[in-house]
């Protein structure tokens, strides 16, 4: 039996523009296992943003509670919930998000620094991962704009791996690649999560969340199914056609 | 070490804003300790030079006869020590002219002493010595070297009236009894004995007197001890004549300084300026940093960063910019500090070297270090409040979608000026601080214009802020003698006289009483020059005007009443007016001659002041009462040249700071305009990109940010060239208002408002062309490809 590393009771988001309330997710109770590779799937506007963000301690929830392993991080402060990110979690983003004023090695050196103070170890633990993402020395010291959509998002999810967080979140990081890239950007994730670390992915391409052992289906703030479908095994066509009827069935 | 890092980085990412600020914080740094070490130093370095070369208390320049008495009034005064008597030639009309630097004879008077006597106060050492002492030399005082370029060797002509020696310089002396002529309008020169001796032969040249110099317990009490022997001395001279001179050293301490105290003030406060417009590009540059970034710093947060240390890495940006500012600003100081000394040298006329300070170091670097990291968090603090999603997700709110003020559809407006007008509406708030910017750095400008012109060119500002009367020729008689003044004023040449008289007088108030130098004259609406700020002169008997430094040591005010002691004599009078006067370090007063009478019935009026006409060659004229009334006991001698003369010793002064000023000026303009204009070529890259895509010429687009910037350029330097207009006096009269100056009259004329904005405004074109000149460089693909490094 796996562990329940991070859990929601009872989470709301609401948001007020101006007189009317908006309530984005509604008494949400999740529980997810460490190790897992947990998808969430929705239509646009569901909440699946908002959940991943309050789930990872970005944003705060307007009620309920979160913990991760025990410790409850709803009612953290803002610096609290910083050093939370950083010592736990990582994060890839649709849009990339990579500083474009840092050469290559420095974005990802640069969140290295937070946890630790050798420099040089960093170094040579980034280079060792982008090579593992198959991004080669040349790149080492090239700049975002001069990078490839899926290279690029290969460094963010190195940037987002440097520290060896526990979860990883990714909101549709393979949104703005074409289709090899984001092959390239999936088997990457795979990998990550075959080595441990839990997976946390939005997403609303059927192919990527092949990719998950569990998928859950956001419907007006509220998770209205989910669905198991076991460790990932590449090119099983039986996995697409049951993932395929659960979506059809949740009116996707 | 990871904010380090991220602080190097938005460093190199923002060259020219950093190198903005980087020269910004230098130059105020320059100023602020160049300002503050000397102000903080000019006391004790005068204190100092004073107690090195044993410098007298208290001088006394008198008539021979009167030795004994003088010395048993010394003797009678409390805390005296020791006097030294010497004799010495006194010469009212004399005149100097230095052949070797070309410059016309000027009228000055002086006192010539032996230099081979023997005395322990206010020792001659002297600087730059010839290397043999020549027959016919002169020691003179260092202010002359300093501010007017004598060198040792020169040959310099001592005339009175139409005969000449000519002396040759052999070194220079300091002390601060005589350090300027802008304190005392006499020079005190040094010859050999032998010269001495031949002077003193022929009375042509002056008469003897005594000459002594006092050493008291207590150097703070020198004013005191001069008011007591004033009042002592007046009954043991016959008809208060011969005693000629006092000086002590409180007054003549405070007079040197002055003009420092005033230069170093406008350095301090244009030091302040130049800070004000850091922050304002501080505050400019962090809100642009933080808007163009705030995906970065969202993401930093994301990853772990709290917003305290993206906070700290923008402080340490802005600690490490000001420490390298601060740098290179002392780096500068200590280069330029010969100059500083040549401008504090040659105004109190002292040796001054300007020396490392570390206080003055150190309180500047404070003063900046603290106002900029201040400005800097609160203009950053915000990105406190900012969670990462917010960040991520909407940036700040930035994009107001305000009213379309151009819309292209009906408008009758060429393309090119409709889209700069467009794009003026659109960066409205960098608009804004380049127009302040601007705007202060033009009212300086006109500040500065008005005092080089009103200290160089036009001088009856000054000369009216001294309170001195303009009269080209005064004339002293022993004994009141109306037929004399009458013939005088009926003489050819002459445009008009008046009686102007002044005494040392003590006036009281509630129990308080201060010393003020009160003139008096009959009329005072013939006197050239109008002294009077507040109320109105005296006219009848009973009133008084005074100046407001002495209305603020006794606590009155005008229509109060004060009393007047005169050798034992007091009267009451009605404050009228207040007047404002540098001269006699603002202590003044002036009564009609109607109220003297009333303090002394048998007072006539012993001293003319005589305007010439001017095509009447004043020397001439001097000559000739000289010659003419040669016998009887009149003194004549020119009097509005020596004023000008010292005003001259602030020139090259006021040049070097308003030239300094002026220079920054067009510096600091040519790097804010880099800057606004730089910024908005970066925000704007993808719409000037789309701009050339679309078929737009690099012209076009150059055209359109000069007319979305031009106005603000004109406009701003428009206003704040008016504000100068209307501000320099204002703002002149606070900066001397410890003088106890209320009121100044500088004159500016309307057309430095055109001629600061049309300055301005090509300086400002100029450098927009060049800066926006490289959209011309870049190619459509590049506009949208090029990173922001
Ligand atoms: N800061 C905010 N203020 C107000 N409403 C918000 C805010 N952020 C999100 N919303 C609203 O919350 C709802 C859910 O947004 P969310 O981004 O979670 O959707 P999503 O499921 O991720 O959609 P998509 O698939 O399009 O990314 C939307 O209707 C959105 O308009
Ligand atoms: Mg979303």
């Amino acid at each position: 039996m796996k562990n329940t590393i991070l859990k929601a009771e009872l989470l709301s988001k609401t948001y007020s523009n101006g007189s009317i309330m908006q309530h984005v997710l509604k008494n949400l109770t999740i529980d997810i296992k460490a190790g897992d590779f947990t998808v969430i799937m929705g239509s646009s506007g569901s909440g699946k943003s908002t959940l991943l963000y309050a789930l990872s301690g970005m944003d705060k929830p307007t009620l309920g509670t979160i913990t991760f392993k025990g410790q409850e991080i709803s009612g953290y402060s803002n610096d609290q919930l910083a050093i939370f990110r950083r010592k736990h979690c990582g994060f890839v983003f649709q849009q990339i998000y990579l500083n474009e004023t840092m050469s290559v090695l420095d974005n990802i050196i640069i969140c290295g620094l937070l946890v630790s103070r050798d420099k040089k170890a960093i170094a040579v633990k980034a280079k060792d991962m982008l090579l593992k993402v198959g991004l080669t020395a040349e790149c080492y010291h090239k700049y975002p704009s001069q990078l490839s959509g899926g290279e690029a998002q290969r460094v963010a999810i190195v940037r987002a791996l440097i520290n060896a967080p526990e979860i990883v979140f990714a909101d549709e990081p393979t949104g703005a690649l074409n289709s090899t890239n984001a092959i390239n950007v999936l088997d990457v994730m795979t990998d990550v999560n075959a080595a441990g670390q839990s997976v946390i992915m939005v997403t609303h391409d059927i192919k990527t969340a092949r990719r998950a052992n569990r998928i859950l289906y956001l419907k007006d703030g509220v998770i209205i199914d989910e669905l198991n479908l076991g460790i990932y095994v590449k090119d099983d066509p039986e996995r697409h056609q049951i993932l395929r009827e659960f979506l059809e069935s949740m009116g996707w | 070490m990871n904010i380090f890092m991220i602080a190097k980085n938005n460093i190199k990412k923002a060259k020219l804003a950093t190198a903005t600020l980087i020269i910004l914080i230098a130059m105020a740094t320059i100023f602020l300790y160049v300002g503050i070490s000397v102000l903080s130093n000019l006391d004790t370095f005068i204190e100092n030079k004073n107690i090195g070369l044993n410098g007298a208390h208290f001088i006394s320049i008198a008539d021979g006869s009167y030795d004994s008495s003088i010395d048993e009034i010394y003797e009678s005064i409390a805390g005296f020590d020791y006097r030294e008597r010497e004799d010495a030639l006194m010469s009212l009309s004399s005149k100097f002219q230095n052949v070797n630097t070309n410059e016309e004879a000027y009228a000055i008077s002086s006192i010539i002493l032996n230099l081979d006597t023997d005395r322990s106060i206010s020792k001659v050492e002297i600087i730059d010595a010839a290397a043999a002492m020549p027959e016919n030399g002169v020691v003179v005082p260092y202010v002359l070297k300093v501010a007017n370029g004598y060198q040792t060797g020169d040959n310099l002509k001592f005339i009175v009236d139409d005969k000449s020696i000519d002396l040759v310089i052999a070194g220079f002396y300091e002390d601060l009894m005589f350090a300027s002529p802008s304190n005392v309008s006499m020079y005190k020169l040094y010859v050999g004995d032998s010269q001495f001796s031949e002077l003193l032969s022929q009375p042509a040249y002056g008469f003897k007197c005594s000459y002594s110099a006092v050493i008291t317990d207590d150097l703070n009490g020198s004013e005191e001890f001069e008011s007591q022997y004033t009042e002592k001395i007046k009954p043991v001279t016959s008809e208060r004549t011969g005693s000629y001179a006092t000086l002590n050293y409180e007054t003549m301490k405070t007079g040197v300084s002055i003009f420092i105290h005033i230069i170093m003030a406008v350095l301090v406060a244009f030091s302040i300026i130049i800070l004000l417009i850091a922050f304002i590009v501080i505050k400019f540059s962090t809100t642009t940093h933080i808007e163009n970034n705030i995906k970065n710093i969202g993401t930093l947060e994301a990853m772990g960063y709290t917003t305290t240390q993206i906070l700290n890495a923008i402080l340490l940006e802005y600690l490490l910019i000001t420490g390298g500012g601060y740098i290179i600003g002392v780096a500068a100081a200590f280069g330029i500090s010969p100059a500083i000394s040549n401008v504090v040298s040659s105004s109190i006329g002292l040796r001054w070297l300007t020396g490392i300070n570390p206080q003055a170091a150190m309180l500047s670097l404070g003063i900046i270090m603290l106002s900029v990291l201040g400005i800097s968090y609160f203009s950053a603090v915000k990105i406190k409040k900012i969670t990462p999603l917010t960040a991520l997700r909407n940036g700040i709110e930035t994009h107001h979608f305000n009213k379309n003020r151009v819309p292209l559809d009906n408008t009758r407006l060429g393309l090119n000026t409709a889209l700069g007008l467009k794009s003026f509406f659109f960066n409205k708030k960098q608009n804004i601080i380049a127009g302040i910017i601007i705007m202060l750095l033009s009212l300086v400008c006109v500040f500065a214009f008005a005092m080089y012109y009103n200290f160089t060119a036009d001088k009856s500002a000054m000369i009216k802020l001294i309170g001195l009367e303009t009269a080209e020729v005064q004339l002293r008689v022993e004994e009141n003698n109306d037929q004399l003044l009458n013939d005088i004023a009926d003489m050819s040449g002459v445009e008009s006289t008046i009686a102007l008289d002044t005494f040392d007088g003590f006036i009281a108030y509630n129990g308080h009483e201060s010393r003020a130098i009160t003139r008096i004259t009959d009329d005072y609406r013939r006197l050239k020059v109008d002294t009077c700020v507040k109320g109105r002169m005296p006219v009848n008997d009973n009133e008084i005007a005074i100046t407001s430094i002495v209305l603020d040591s006794m606590g009155a005010k005008i229509a109060d009443t004060v009393s007047i002691e005169y050798t034992g004599v007091t009267k009451e009078f009605l404050v009228v007016g207040v007047i404002q006067q540098f001269n006699m370090l603002g202590k003044g007063a002036a009564i009609t001659t109607n109220g003297m009478k009333k303090l002394m019935p048998s007072y006539e009026a012993k001293n003319l002041m005589i305007y010439l006409n001017d095509n009447q060659d004043t020397d001439e004229f001097v000559t000739h009462i000289n010659n003419l009334y040669s016998g009887q006991n009149i003194q004549c001698a020119s009097y509005f040249e020596s004023i000008e003369l010292m005003l001259d010793s602030f020139e090259s002064a006021v040049k070097i700071v308003v030239t300094a000023c002026l220079a920054i000026i067009a510096v600091i303009i040519v790097f804010i305009m880099f800057l606004v204009i730089r910024v908005r070529l970066l925000g704007e890259k993808i719409r000037l990109g789309v701009s050339k895509a679309l078929g737009f010429t690099s012209n076009q687009l150059i055209c359109q940010i000069l007319i979305s910037e031009m106005p603000v350029i004109i406009g701003a330097s428009l206003v704040g060239a008016i504000a100068g207009y209307y501000l320099s006096n204002p703002l002149m009269a606070v900066m001397l208002a410890p003088n106890g100056i209320l009121n100044c009259d500088f004159f500016i004329a309307p057309g430095l408002i055109a001629l600061t904005t049309i300055g301005i405004s090509l300086l400002g074109l100029g450098t927009l062309l060049i800066v926006s000149g490289s959209i011309r460089k870049i190619s459509p693909w590049k506009m949208f490809e090029e990173g922001g490094n």
